[in-house]
């Protein structure tokens, strides 16, 4: 598995308290071309400096050749809001964590499919799901954004996973190898997890993402797990009613934007 | 007071109504798994053990993966052994 680094430079020199951009090379690699990340600073540009923060966008994408470049604040951060609308940005989603401490296993439906953790022969069929169930998230929702390149990137994602040597990973498995009916990849660490990407197959009759989430979450509070974390797009509704109804509670919004390079030619 | 002695199928929607929360005059025979309001994932594994509770059955996770509308549900229950009077 590839290691990737990135370095933050800031987007303007001579205004470095507007953020700090870098290229996502593990975007970069599945994509086929550069993306990038805006971190934005400790003070918003001033209404008057929005078109010397738009030229600044202009100059580091031209320079690295990055075709959008997205940005993650704080949706209490209004100011920034209005300023990067203004430069161009366009809201792509609204992400929200989600947390819960130990389950209570009385409020929890009794498992009826069964998880394992992912042998090798799974690893097809839930590359399939991964390549087709997702439907949110920033690039899924950016409408200049192909959706082939979107969906390839959580095959990536669940193939990192799956190949990754981190013995704190797990990807478990709903149902049988003969019935695969979703994946689940968590990071557990100090009884601590990170529930990362989750999908049941979307060719079934019926979702089962609330049988594939409570009985993952059954299983890594098993192996030691007292604290579930995880993000969550604001959109995605179904997932979102799934947490809440085993009980999450949610915190921190933050706005997900999109600017996209003037000639970028993979976009559509 | 004597306990209401309801037929199958009026156990059958009993189940819908309190698990999906439909109204109780909707036309069942539409009732389907992500067209009708009220029926999603969650709502699907709270109608599951209703139905498995109405009848004293439990279904096999080919029943609960199948199980997309209401007709559906009767044909499934039906296989228990359940007997719908026309």
């Amino acid at each position: 598995m590839s290691v990737f680094q990135t370095s933050y430079s800031p987007l303007s020199a001579s205004n470095p308290q507007w953020g700090a951009a870098a290229c996502l090379p593990w975007d970069e690699a599945i994509f086929g071309f550069p993306v990038a990340e805006l971190r934005v600073g400790s003070q918003t540009p001033a209404r008057g400096d929005v078109s010397d923060f738009r030229a600044a966008l202009e100059q580091f994408a031209a320079r690295a050749r990055a075709e959008l470049i997205s940005v993650r604040f704080s949706a209490h951060q209004l100011a920034w809001v209005e300023l990067l609308c203004q430069a161009g940005f366009i809201p792509v989603d609204l992400s929200i964590e989600a947390s819960h401490g130990p389950l209570r296993l009385e409020a929890m439906p009794k498992p009826r499919f069964g998880v394992r953790l992912a042998a090798p022969d799974d690893f097809p069929d839930l590359l399939r799901i991964a390549g087709c169930a997702f439907h949110f998230g920033r690039y899924h929702a950016d409408p200049r954004f192909p959706r082939e390149l979107a969906d390839r990137r959580y095959v990536h994602w669940l193939r990192n996973a799956l190949e990754s040597a981190d013995s704190n990973e797990y990807i478990f498995v709903l149902g049988s190898a003969a019935q695969r009916l979703g994946f689940f990849h968590a990071v557990l660490r100090e009884g601590g997890v990170d529930l990362r990407l989750a999908a049941a197959d979307p060719g079934l009759p019926v979702g089962l993402g609330p049988a594939l989430y409570s009985e993952t979450l059954l299983a890594l509070q098993q192996m030691g797990a007292r604290r579930f974390v995880t993000k969550v797009s604001a959109a995605n509704m179904g997932v979102v009613n799934l947490y809440a109804s085993i009980g999450f509670r949610f915190s921190n919004p933050a706005h997900i934007f999109h600017w996209h390079a003037p000639g970028a030619n993979h976009l559509l | 007071m004597g306990e209401r002695r309801l037929t199958p199928e009026q156990k059958l929607k009993d189940a819908f109504i309190q698990a999906l929360g439909l109204p109780g005059d909707i036309d069942f025979s539409a009732v389907q798994y992500g067209v009708t309001d009220g029926w999603d994932s969650v709502a699907h594994m709270q109608l599951v053990p209703a139905i498995e509770n109405s009848f004293d059955i439990m279904l096999n996770s080919d029943q609960v993966i199948s199980m997309s509308s209401f007709e559906k549900a009767k044909e499934i229950v039906r296989a228990h052994g359940v007997v719908f009077t026309a």
